[in-house]
Protein backbone atom coordinates (compact mmCIF):
# COMPACT_ATOMS: atom_id res chain seq x y z
CA UNK A 1 0.00 0.00 0.00
CA UNK A 2 2.71 2.06 0.96
CA UNK A 3 4.62 1.73 -2.12
CA UNK A 4 1.59 2.31 -4.33
CA UNK A 5 1.35 5.62 -2.78
CA UNK A 6 4.74 6.83 -2.93
CA UNK A 7 4.70 6.08 -6.79
CA UNK A 8 1.53 7.69 -7.32
CA UNK A 9 2.64 10.77 -5.88
CA UNK A 10 6.05 10.81 -7.75
CA UNK A 11 3.58 10.44 -10.33
CA UNK A 12 1.93 13.43 -9.96
CA UNK A 13 4.94 15.55 -10.14
CA UNK A 14 5.99 14.21 -13.75
CA UNK A 15 3.95 16.95 -14.86
CA UNK A 16 6.18 19.27 -13.54
CA UNK A 17 9.17 17.65 -14.72
CA UNK A 18 7.72 17.74 -18.19
CA UNK A 19 7.31 21.55 -17.66
CA UNK A 20 10.99 22.03 -16.38
CA UNK A 21 12.30 19.95 -19.33
CA UNK A 22 10.63 21.28 -22.13
CA UNK A 23 11.30 24.96 -21.08
CA UNK A 24 15.21 23.48 -20.74
CA UNK A 25 15.15 21.63 -24.26
CA UNK A 26 13.11 24.95 -25.54
CA UNK A 27 16.61 27.19 -24.26
CA UNK A 28 18.50 24.36 -25.65
CA UNK A 29 16.95 24.44 -28.95
CA UNK A 30 16.55 28.03 -29.27
CA UNK A 31 20.17 28.84 -29.12
CA UNK A 32 21.10 26.76 -32.30
CA UNK A 33 18.35 27.96 -33.98
CA UNK A 34 19.51 31.50 -33.43
CA UNK A 35 22.95 30.81 -34.46
CA UNK A 36 21.97 29.14 -37.57
CA UNK A 37 20.39 32.84 -38.22
CA UNK A 38 23.02 34.54 -37.02
CA UNK A 39 25.51 32.77 -39.27
CA UNK A 40 23.43 32.52 -41.92
CA UNK A 41 26.17 30.69 -43.98
CA UNK A 42 28.66 29.40 -41.77
CA UNK A 43 32.07 27.83 -42.52
CA UNK A 44 32.45 24.15 -43.58
CA UNK A 45 34.10 22.49 -41.10
CA UNK A 46 35.06 18.59 -40.37
CA UNK A 47 34.98 18.10 -36.69
CA UNK A 48 32.69 18.75 -33.51
CA UNK A 49 29.61 20.67 -32.77
CA UNK A 50 29.81 22.79 -36.21
CA UNK A 51 30.06 19.74 -38.28
CA UNK A 52 27.14 18.02 -37.03
CA UNK A 53 25.11 21.71 -37.39
CA UNK A 54 26.44 22.47 -40.92
CA UNK A 55 25.80 19.01 -42.38
CA UNK A 56 22.94 18.56 -45.01
CA UNK A 57 21.10 16.73 -42.11
CA UNK A 58 20.66 19.77 -39.48
CA UNK A 59 18.62 21.74 -42.19
CA UNK A 60 15.33 20.15 -44.13
CA UNK A 61 15.19 22.31 -47.00
CA UNK A 62 16.61 25.19 -45.65
CA UNK A 63 14.79 25.60 -42.02
CA UNK A 64 17.16 24.25 -39.51
CA UNK A 65 15.94 20.78 -37.51
CA UNK A 66 16.96 23.34 -34.14
CA UNK A 67 13.70 25.21 -35.13
CA UNK A 68 11.57 22.39 -34.86
CA UNK A 69 13.15 21.37 -31.51
CA UNK A 70 12.25 25.18 -30.41
CA UNK A 71 8.81 24.32 -31.62
CA UNK A 72 8.68 21.39 -30.46
CA UNK A 73 9.32 22.02 -26.81
CA UNK A 74 7.30 24.69 -26.91
CA UNK A 75 4.20 22.93 -27.68
CA UNK A 76 4.98 20.24 -25.23
CA UNK A 77 5.72 22.84 -22.46
CA UNK A 78 2.40 24.99 -22.72
CA UNK A 79 0.68 21.54 -23.04
CA UNK A 80 1.92 20.75 -19.88
CA UNK A 81 1.40 23.63 -17.86
CA UNK A 82 -1.85 23.15 -19.78
CA UNK A 83 -2.69 19.75 -18.05
CA UNK A 84 -1.26 21.12 -14.92
CA UNK A 85 -4.09 23.38 -14.78
CA UNK A 86 -6.99 21.82 -16.30
CA UNK A 87 -5.97 17.93 -15.89
CA UNK A 88 -7.59 17.63 -19.77
CA UNK A 89 -7.37 14.10 -20.74
CA UNK A 90 -6.95 15.75 -24.45
CA UNK A 91 -3.87 17.58 -23.28
CA UNK A 92 -2.40 14.12 -21.98
CA UNK A 93 -2.62 12.57 -25.24
CA UNK A 94 -1.01 15.63 -27.41
CA UNK A 95 1.07 15.14 -24.89
CA UNK A 96 2.05 11.55 -25.34
CA UNK A 97 1.63 11.64 -29.11
CA UNK A 98 4.26 14.56 -29.21
CA UNK A 99 6.70 13.05 -26.78
CA UNK A 100 6.58 10.04 -28.79
CA UNK A 101 7.30 11.64 -31.87
CA UNK A 102 10.02 14.05 -30.42
CA UNK A 103 11.76 10.64 -29.00
CA UNK A 104 11.74 9.07 -32.32
CA UNK A 105 13.27 11.87 -34.10
CA UNK A 106 15.68 12.00 -31.22
CA UNK A 107 16.57 8.37 -31.57
CA UNK A 108 17.60 9.64 -35.75
CA UNK A 109 19.18 12.30 -35.34
CA UNK A 110 21.57 10.09 -33.12
CA UNK A 111 21.38 7.63 -35.69
CA UNK A 112 22.67 10.14 -37.64
CA UNK A 113 25.74 12.12 -35.96
CA UNK A 114 26.80 8.04 -34.40
CA UNK A 115 26.90 6.21 -37.54
CA UNK A 116 26.99 8.88 -40.71
CA UNK A 117 28.90 12.39 -39.62
CA UNK A 118 30.72 10.10 -36.92
CA UNK A 119 30.53 13.36 -34.46
CA UNK A 120 29.00 14.28 -31.65
CA UNK A 121 27.39 18.40 -30.51
CA UNK A 122 26.80 18.36 -27.04
CA UNK A 123 23.60 20.88 -27.88
CA UNK A 124 22.11 17.82 -29.99
CA UNK A 125 22.49 15.39 -27.58
CA UNK A 126 20.96 17.51 -24.57
CA UNK A 127 18.21 18.10 -26.86
CA UNK A 128 17.93 14.07 -27.54
CA UNK A 129 18.60 12.97 -23.49
CA UNK A 130 15.55 15.78 -23.03
CA UNK A 131 13.44 14.20 -25.61
CA UNK A 132 13.60 10.84 -24.33
CA UNK A 133 13.19 11.91 -20.22
CA UNK A 134 9.80 13.76 -21.43
CA UNK A 135 9.34 10.78 -23.35
CA UNK A 136 9.25 8.24 -20.53
CA UNK A 137 7.45 10.54 -18.25
CA UNK A 138 4.92 10.92 -20.59
CA UNK A 139 4.38 7.08 -20.27
CA UNK A 140 4.50 7.21 -16.35
CA UNK A 141 1.65 8.96 -16.73
CA UNK A 142 -0.06 7.45 -19.61
CA UNK A 143 0.70 4.06 -17.53
CA UNK A 144 -0.96 5.48 -14.18
CA UNK A 145 -3.79 6.62 -15.95
CA UNK A 146 -4.74 3.41 -17.82
CA UNK A 147 -3.83 1.58 -14.50
CA UNK A 148 -6.86 4.18 -13.18
CA UNK A 149 -10.67 2.55 -12.47
CA UNK A 150 -12.82 4.09 -15.18
CA UNK A 151 -15.30 6.91 -14.01
CA UNK B 1 -43.03 39.27 8.71
CA UNK B 2 -40.93 36.09 10.59
CA UNK B 3 -41.27 33.85 7.68
CA UNK B 4 -40.37 36.90 5.29
CA UNK B 5 -37.60 37.19 7.80
CA UNK B 6 -36.59 33.69 7.58
CA UNK B 7 -36.90 33.76 3.62
CA UNK B 8 -34.31 36.55 3.39
CA UNK B 9 -32.15 35.15 5.34
CA UNK B 10 -32.00 32.08 3.25
CA UNK B 11 -31.68 34.04 0.10
CA UNK B 12 -28.86 36.50 1.79
CA UNK B 13 -26.69 33.29 2.54
CA UNK B 14 -27.43 31.46 -0.90
CA UNK B 15 -26.31 35.19 -2.04
CA UNK B 16 -23.00 35.47 -0.09
CA UNK B 17 -22.35 31.67 -1.08
CA UNK B 18 -22.98 32.26 -4.38
CA UNK B 19 -20.62 35.60 -4.18
CA UNK B 20 -18.16 34.05 -2.37
CA UNK B 21 -17.80 31.45 -5.35
CA UNK B 22 -17.89 33.89 -7.67
CA UNK B 23 -14.87 35.65 -6.06
CA UNK B 24 -13.32 32.25 -5.98
CA UNK B 25 -13.78 31.85 -9.55
CA UNK B 26 -12.24 35.24 -10.15
CA UNK B 27 -8.82 34.52 -8.23
CA UNK B 28 -8.66 31.09 -9.75
CA UNK B 29 -9.24 33.14 -13.24
CA UNK B 30 -6.47 35.54 -12.70
CA UNK B 31 -4.23 33.63 -11.52
CA UNK B 32 -4.90 31.17 -14.78
CA UNK B 33 -4.59 34.86 -16.35
CA UNK B 34 -1.37 35.56 -14.56
CA UNK B 35 0.03 32.37 -15.53
CA UNK B 36 -0.85 32.49 -19.35
CA UNK B 37 0.13 35.97 -19.24
CA UNK B 38 3.63 35.40 -17.67
CA UNK B 39 4.71 32.30 -19.30
CA UNK B 40 4.91 34.23 -23.01
CA UNK B 41 6.60 37.02 -21.22
CA UNK B 42 9.11 33.99 -19.06
CA UNK B 43 9.47 32.61 -23.19
CA UNK B 44 10.10 36.12 -24.65
CA UNK B 45 12.74 37.33 -22.08
CA UNK B 46 14.66 34.05 -22.27
CA UNK B 47 14.99 33.74 -26.25
CA UNK B 48 15.97 37.54 -25.97
CA UNK B 49 18.65 36.58 -23.54
CA UNK B 50 19.28 33.88 -25.97
CA UNK B 51 20.10 36.14 -28.98
CA UNK B 52 22.12 38.29 -26.65
CA UNK B 53 24.19 34.99 -25.48
CA UNK B 54 24.84 33.63 -29.21
CA UNK B 55 25.55 37.13 -30.73
CA UNK B 56 28.58 37.32 -28.04
CA UNK B 57 29.66 33.99 -28.99
CA UNK B 58 29.41 34.65 -32.71
CA UNK B 59 30.87 37.79 -33.85
CA UNK B 60 33.74 37.10 -36.49
CA UNK B 61 36.11 38.08 -34.33
CA UNK B 62 35.91 37.05 -31.21
CA UNK B 63 37.47 33.68 -31.83
CA UNK B 64 40.03 33.88 -34.61
CA UNK B 65 42.65 31.98 -33.49
CA UNK B 66 46.53 33.70 -33.35
CA UNK B 67 48.07 32.33 -36.00
CA UNK B 68 50.06 33.23 -39.11
CA UNK B 69 50.61 32.07 -42.30
CA UNK B 70 54.02 29.89 -42.47
CA UNK B 71 53.66 28.53 -46.40
CA UNK B 72 54.50 31.62 -48.15
CA UNK B 73 52.76 32.97 -51.46
CA UNK B 74 55.19 31.32 -54.17
CA UNK B 75 55.20 30.65 -58.24
CA UNK B 76 53.48 27.55 -58.00
CA UNK B 77 50.74 29.12 -55.85
CA UNK B 78 47.08 29.93 -58.06
CA UNK B 79 47.06 33.77 -57.73
CA UNK B 80 45.78 36.48 -59.33
CA UNK B 81 46.22 40.09 -58.95
CA UNK B 82 49.90 41.68 -58.79
CA UNK B 83 52.38 39.46 -57.32
CA UNK B 84 53.78 43.04 -55.51
CA UNK B 85 50.35 43.88 -53.92
CA UNK B 86 50.97 45.46 -50.19
CA UNK B 87 47.50 43.36 -49.34
CA UNK B 88 47.56 39.57 -49.91
CA UNK B 89 44.76 37.35 -49.40
CA UNK B 90 45.10 33.44 -49.19
CA UNK B 91 42.07 31.47 -49.10
CA UNK B 92 41.97 27.88 -47.91
CA UNK B 93 39.28 26.73 -49.51
CA UNK B 94 36.91 23.33 -51.19
CA UNK B 95 34.22 24.02 -54.04
CA UNK B 96 31.60 22.34 -52.55
CA UNK B 97 31.73 24.19 -49.17
CA UNK B 98 28.80 26.09 -49.19
CA UNK B 99 30.20 28.76 -47.11
CA UNK B 100 32.93 29.35 -49.67
CA UNK B 101 30.21 29.22 -51.96
CA UNK B 102 28.79 32.42 -50.09
CA UNK B 103 32.17 34.12 -49.87
CA UNK B 104 33.22 33.49 -53.50
CA UNK B 105 31.62 37.00 -54.60
CA UNK B 106 32.58 38.89 -51.93
CA UNK B 107 36.02 38.07 -52.89
CA UNK B 108 35.71 38.76 -56.26
CA UNK B 109 34.45 41.56 -55.47
CA UNK B 110 37.28 42.94 -53.66
CA UNK B 111 39.41 41.45 -56.68
CA UNK B 112 37.72 43.24 -59.16
CA UNK B 113 37.66 46.75 -57.19
CA UNK B 114 41.36 46.94 -55.88
CA UNK B 115 42.62 45.37 -59.11
CA UNK B 116 46.18 45.26 -59.08
CA UNK B 117 46.71 46.60 -55.22
CA UNK B 118 45.47 43.32 -54.30
CA UNK B 119 47.37 39.80 -54.59
CA UNK B 120 44.23 36.44 -54.21
CA UNK B 121 45.51 33.31 -54.00
CA UNK B 122 43.48 30.17 -53.92
CA UNK B 123 45.04 26.90 -52.36
CA UNK B 124 43.24 23.53 -52.18
CA UNK B 125 41.76 21.76 -49.29
CA UNK B 126 38.68 19.77 -50.30
CA UNK B 127 36.49 18.79 -47.13
CA UNK B 128 36.17 15.00 -48.17
CA UNK B 129 34.57 13.14 -45.66
CA UNK B 130 31.69 15.28 -46.10
CA UNK B 131 31.48 16.76 -49.26
CA UNK B 132 31.34 13.72 -51.98
CA UNK B 133 32.56 15.77 -54.97
CA UNK B 134 35.35 18.29 -53.43
CA UNK B 135 38.09 16.20 -54.33
CA UNK B 136 36.71 15.86 -58.09
CA UNK B 137 36.12 19.67 -58.41
CA UNK B 138 39.35 20.98 -57.17
CA UNK B 139 41.26 17.94 -59.72
CA UNK B 140 38.54 19.51 -62.19
CA UNK B 141 40.38 23.16 -61.08
CA UNK B 142 43.51 22.11 -61.25
CA UNK B 143 43.19 20.58 -64.73
CA UNK B 144 41.82 23.96 -65.97
CA UNK B 145 44.56 25.26 -64.89
CA UNK B 146 47.08 23.61 -66.90
CA UNK B 147 45.26 24.60 -69.93
CA UNK B 148 45.47 28.18 -68.50
CA UNK B 149 41.86 28.73 -67.44
CA UNK B 150 41.99 27.82 -63.67
CA UNK B 151 40.04 30.90 -62.51
CA UNK B 152 37.71 30.83 -65.12
CA UNK B 153 36.91 27.02 -63.98
CA UNK B 154 37.23 28.37 -59.98
CA UNK B 155 33.94 30.86 -61.10
CA UNK B 156 32.04 27.86 -62.85
CA UNK B 157 32.41 25.62 -59.97
CA UNK B 158 30.82 28.10 -56.92
CA UNK B 159 28.43 29.73 -59.42
CA UNK B 160 26.91 26.64 -59.79
CA UNK B 161 27.53 24.79 -56.28
CA UNK B 162 24.11 23.64 -55.92
CA UNK B 163 23.86 21.93 -59.15
CA UNK B 164 26.64 19.43 -59.44
CA UNK B 165 27.34 19.43 -55.19
CA UNK B 166 25.72 15.98 -54.33
CA UNK B 167 25.26 14.92 -57.93
CA UNK B 168 26.98 11.53 -58.19
CA UNK B 169 27.64 11.98 -62.06
CA UNK B 170 29.09 15.65 -61.29
CA UNK B 171 32.19 14.69 -63.76
CA UNK B 172 29.75 15.57 -66.56
CA UNK B 173 28.93 18.77 -65.04
CA UNK B 174 32.47 19.36 -64.89
CA UNK B 175 33.15 18.53 -68.61
CA UNK B 176 30.48 20.31 -69.76
CA UNK B 177 31.99 23.36 -68.10
CA UNK B 178 35.24 22.28 -69.69
CA UNK B 179 33.70 22.57 -72.95
CA UNK B 180 32.07 25.68 -72.13
CA UNK B 181 35.79 27.52 -71.44
CA UNK B 182 36.91 25.85 -74.99
CA UNK B 183 39.19 23.52 -73.06
CA UNK B 184 40.83 20.57 -74.73
CA UNK B 185 38.65 18.21 -72.99
CA UNK B 186 40.69 14.82 -73.96
CA UNK B 187 43.21 16.39 -71.94
CA UNK B 188 40.95 18.04 -69.24
CA UNK B 189 39.72 14.56 -68.67
CA UNK B 190 43.23 12.77 -67.99
CA UNK B 191 44.91 15.76 -66.30
CA UNK B 192 41.99 15.52 -63.71
CA UNK B 193 42.94 12.10 -63.18
CA UNK B 194 46.58 12.63 -63.53
CA UNK B 195 48.66 11.43 -60.08
CA UNK B 196 50.14 14.84 -60.52
CA UNK B 197 47.21 16.62 -60.37
CA UNK B 198 45.99 14.80 -56.95
CA UNK B 199 49.27 15.13 -55.96
CA UNK B 200 49.37 18.83 -55.83
CA UNK B 201 45.99 18.95 -54.11
CA UNK B 202 46.94 16.91 -51.38
CA UNK B 203 50.25 18.82 -51.00
CA UNK B 204 48.40 22.24 -50.64
CA UNK B 205 45.39 20.72 -48.10
CA UNK B 206 48.21 18.76 -45.91
CA UNK B 207 50.09 22.73 -45.89
CA UNK B 208 46.72 23.70 -44.78
CA UNK B 209 46.40 21.33 -41.90
CA UNK B 210 50.01 22.49 -41.27
CA UNK B 211 48.74 25.93 -40.89
CA UNK B 212 46.38 25.09 -38.97
CA UNK B 213 43.31 25.50 -40.95
CA UNK B 214 40.55 23.11 -40.22
CA UNK B 215 37.66 24.60 -42.08
CA UNK B 216 36.74 26.29 -44.84
CA UNK B 217 36.90 28.91 -45.94
CA UNK B 218 39.82 29.76 -43.84
CA UNK B 219 41.36 33.17 -44.85
CA UNK B 220 44.37 34.35 -44.01
CA UNK B 221 44.66 38.44 -44.57
CA UNK B 222 48.90 39.09 -45.18
CA UNK B 223 49.75 35.88 -43.74
CA UNK B 224 47.26 36.66 -40.35
CA UNK B 225 44.04 34.12 -40.46
CA UNK B 226 41.09 36.06 -40.02
CA UNK B 227 38.36 33.49 -40.29
CA UNK B 228 37.55 30.55 -37.43
CA UNK B 229 35.43 27.60 -37.63
CA UNK B 230 32.87 29.00 -35.49
CA UNK B 231 32.63 32.96 -36.51
CA UNK B 232 30.95 34.53 -39.10
CA UNK B 233 32.78 34.75 -42.41
CA UNK B 234 33.91 38.10 -43.57
CA UNK B 235 31.54 40.49 -45.27
CA UNK B 236 32.99 42.72 -48.28
CA UNK B 237 33.32 46.10 -45.68
CA UNK B 238 35.36 43.19 -43.40
CA UNK B 239 37.36 42.95 -46.51
CA UNK B 240 37.84 47.03 -47.44
CA UNK B 241 38.54 47.87 -44.15
CA UNK B 242 41.51 45.29 -43.98
CA UNK B 243 42.42 46.20 -47.32
CA UNK B 244 42.40 49.90 -47.18
CA UNK B 245 44.94 49.97 -43.65
CA UNK B 246 47.16 47.39 -45.24
CA UNK B 247 47.47 50.08 -48.03
CA UNK B 248 47.68 53.19 -46.18
CA UNK B 249 50.25 51.95 -44.25
CA UNK B 250 51.96 51.09 -46.87
CA UNK B 251 53.41 47.64 -45.31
Amino acid sequence: MVNTNSKLSAISYMPYAISILSFLGFLDATYLTILHYQNAIPPCTLSGCEMVLTSKFATVSGVPIALFGSIFYLSIFFLSIFLLQTKHRLALWLLVALANAGFVVALVLLFIQAGILHNFCMYCLGSEIISTLIFAATLLILRNELEKPAH
Amino acid sequence: MEKLTKRELKEQRKLEKLQYQKQLDSQGRKKTLLLWVGLPLVILLSVFGLIKLAGSSSSPSSDVPNITLQTPVSANDLQTGSKDAKAVIVEYADFQCPGCGAEHPILKQIVSDYKDKVLFVYRFFPLTQIHQNAMLAAQAGYAANLQGKFWEMHDLLFENQQKWATDPSAIDTFMAFAKKLDLDTDKFKNDMNADSTKKFIADEENAGTANGVNSTPTIFFNNKMITSPTGALPTYDDLKKLADTALKSGK
